[in-house]
């Protein structure tokens, strides 16, 4: 005959040696809503597509910078899939494997193209891949298709080019600087001085024959006269003979000029590409401005959701807890003071 | 067993009855779960939330922290405002008060005094009457009305006083020793402190706050009959059982009582030392009131031990401190937000 194990009504349920069946019942539950919510969690976020039908579809790269692997790949837009795996092939090449979701299959056609952006600004870095939608009258792309992925210009590309521009526009400007710097120097002050000088001579001459001393008796016969002429004609010869050789200096200057107006002709050439370069960093920097906005826009209702999503888990937890066995195993909580304790009055 | 019994017999046995059992066991624990479930509905609800903060402003009041206590009852407050949960207003009133008296605003603990006797009075929550009464008695006692004070503590210093809790009775008694002290009374004052020595006796063992208590209203005691031994002796004790419990407000009153005394025996390098201690704790709470009336005990005892270069000094930072520039409290407390 079997034994009966002695029961005692005054021991509580908990420091009982045996759960009864409803006891045990309840605790699976629990656990298997456990393992359910353990599911779910792990079915959520990049899993989405975990259960759905998918494509693969590879990429050749030249370089596997700026991605990695869970990336987003984009179809027309819209969030297809996940990069599944990088790769090296025979060739030395790099192969991405991108997993996409099937419902999009039909958006993939032989003229879709690929591409892969990559921005890193402010400390943050966006990168993924786009593949255009194709055109309906192309056919399918197949599964395990393969499609060579062109990467855009990244920031640093673009700022690269434009340092270049910078640097070229500067050398003009140093060139133009010590041209202006010539023509405003000592030299250029001393060749108008002897012109001045030159020029107030011929005007005392002028002012005698104004005088009505004869043109030409005066210049032969007024010995001043005729000595200021002399000067005035030696001063005038010394000047022309400094006035050649100041433009024999200024020679290798304009040639120089000349140098600089080509240099500068052909960045002003340069020019229209590069500010068409600049025209698409500008793009890819509004665009990367939109991609955070969009992102900081769609902060509060994240955090009004997860506050919800927190409150709810909240109420599961305590669900949870006052069941069998956590029930049994947690302390009972102790109930919080919300007065603060008599206060004496000088402490 | 199985091989012997018709294919429908088979069935019933491995799929059909493991099913229902199974599907029986669900329900029974979808059933549970949405009970407990509706059991915890009050979890998210505002008043509840305004409780929560209730109680994280009792925790950092009681660590000293008083500018976190006073923005952890304010949002109380305005949550239970919200949707008019007139009780747990009362008791953030009542928080506020008290915090408000810590941080020495006596202006905004009497309009916080009168709010918490409104909604008590509309709430009908006698239960808080008691609490009321000490506030305004520690009230009147920083205003320096020492005859209301008195008046308002006399019904909770008898033991056999209904409906008044234990740590009442013990912080009016330690309130009416205070009262005693300042009066002068010294016959009275020990009268009140047996009475508060009785009052702790019976307490069950975990009240070090007011063995500390005890032990410098003893030091005090014994400085006022020349035992200046014992009265360090006593106050070096009541300074070790604050810090092994970490009470800041305690350690840092114990401090400031003990360097007041030793400014008053003239000697200014204990009693530096010990305000310097004090003054520390108080800016590490962020304790503005405490801190700017400790450098107002250092000042006076710089100036009477004729050190002026020191006293100018010491004038300065207070008035520095006095001026509330959160600039000179970010330099002193970087990575902490301070004040109410």
């Amino acid at each position: 005959m079997r034994k009966e194990p002695p029961h005692d009504s005054s021991i509580h349920y908990i420091h009982r040696m045996h759960y009864s069946f409803q006891e045990r019942v309840v605790g699976t539950f629990v656990l298997l809503a456990m393992v359910a919510l353990l599911g779910l969690f792990i079915a959520t976020g990049k899993t989405k597509y975990f259960f759905g039908d998918y494509i693969t579809v590879y990429g050749h790269l030249p370089t596997a910078q700026g991605v990695g692997l869970d990336d987003r790949v984009k179809i027309a837009g819209i969030d297809a899939g996940y990069i599944e795996s990088i790769d090296v092939d025979g060739r030395n090449r790099i192969v991405v494997a991108m997993r996409l979701s099937k419902q999009f299959h039909k958006l993939l056609r032989t003229d879709s193209v690929a591409s892969l952006r990559t921005v890193a600004m402010f400390g943050v870095t966006a990168s993924g891949i786009s593949i255009s939608a194709g055109s309906p009258d192309m056919p399918l792309l197949k599964d395990n298709a393969v499609l060579n992925v062109q990467v855009a210009p990244s920031f640093e590309d673009m700022a690269g080019e434009m340092v270049q521009l910078v640097a070229s526009v500067k050398t003009s400007v140093v060139g133009l600087e010590r041209l202006v710097a010539t023509l405003q120097g000592a030299h250029l002050a001393e060749t108008i001085s002897n012109i001045n000088g030159v020029a107030a001579n011929l005007r005392t001459m002028t002012d005698h024959v104004t005088a009505g001393d004869g043109v030409l008796g005066a210049a032969l016969y007024d010995q001043e006269l005729q000595r200021d002429f002399k000067a005035s004609v030696t001063s005038l010869h010394a000047t022309l003979a400094a006035t050649e050789g100041r433009l024999r200096q200024l020679e290798p200057i304009l040639a120089t000029t000349d140098e600089l107006t080509g240099a500068t002709r052909q960045t002003l050439q340069a020019l229209p590409e590069l500010l068409a370069g600049l025209k698409g960093t500008t793009n890819l920097l509004n665009e990367v401005l939109a991609l955070l906005n969009s992102q900081v826009r769609q902060a509060p209702e994240l955090t009004a959701r997860m506050k919800l999503l927190m409150r709810e888990t909240d109420r599961t937890l305590r669900a949870v807890q006052r069941l069998w066995p956590l029930s049994s195993a947690l302390p009972e909580k102790e109930e919080e003071q919300v007065l603060i304790a008599p206060q004496p009055a000088h402490e | 067993m199985l091989r012997n019994l018709p294919m429908s017999e088979v069935m019933t046995r491995k799929i059909v009855r493991p099913a229902l059992f199974f599907g029986l066991l669900l329900l029974l624990a979808t059933a549970c779960v949405q009970r407990q479930s509706v059991a915890t509905d009050g979890a998210g609800q505002p008043e509840e939330i305004a409780r929560q903060l209730l109680a994280s402003g009792c925790r950092s009041f009681q660590g000293g922290e008083y500018g976190d206590a006073m923005r952890f009852f304010r949002e109380a407050m305005v949550i239970a405002r919200g949707v008019d949960a007139g009780a747990v207003m009362a008791l953030a009133a009542v928080n506020m008060a008290e915090t408000s008296l810590a941080l020495g605003d006596e202006d905004a603990a009497g309009q916080n005094l009168g709010q918490a006797r409104r909604l008590v009075r509309r709430e009908g929550l006698a239960e808080l009457r008691p609490r009321l009464d000490l506030v305004a008695a520690n009230l009147a006692v920083r205003a320096g009305r020492g005859g209301e004070a008195f008046a308002l503590l006399a019904p909770y210093l008898s033991a056999a006083s209904p409906q008044v809790g234990g740590e009442l009775r013990l912080a009016a008694l330690v309130s009416r020793v205070q009262l005693a002290f300042a009066a002068e009374e010294g016959a009275a004052a020990r009268q009140w402190l047996d009475r508060y020595r009785q009052a702790v006796a019976a307490l069950a063992a975990g009240a070090p706050r007011h063995a500390a208590q005890l032990l410098r209203f003893e030091a005090r005691l014994c400085y006022r009959e020349g035992d200046q031994e014992g009265g360090d002796r006593r106050f070096a004790e009541a300074v070790a059982i604050y810090r092994a419990g970490a009470v800041r407000p305690g350690l840092a009153a114990g401090l400031a009582e003990w360097g007041r005394l030793l400014m008053a025996a003239k000697q200014w390098e204990a009693a530096r030392d010990r305000l310097d201690r004090a003054f520390f704790v108080r800016v590490a709470m962020a304790d503005r009131h405490g801190a700017d009336e400790t450098l107002a005990l250092l000042e006076q005892l710089d100036r009477a031990s004729g050190d002026r270069l020191r006293a100018a000094e010491t004038r300065q930072w207070r008035e520095v401190l006095h001026a509330n520039s959160p600039l000179a409290w970010a330099d002193l407390l970087p990575g902490r937000s301070v004040g109410p």
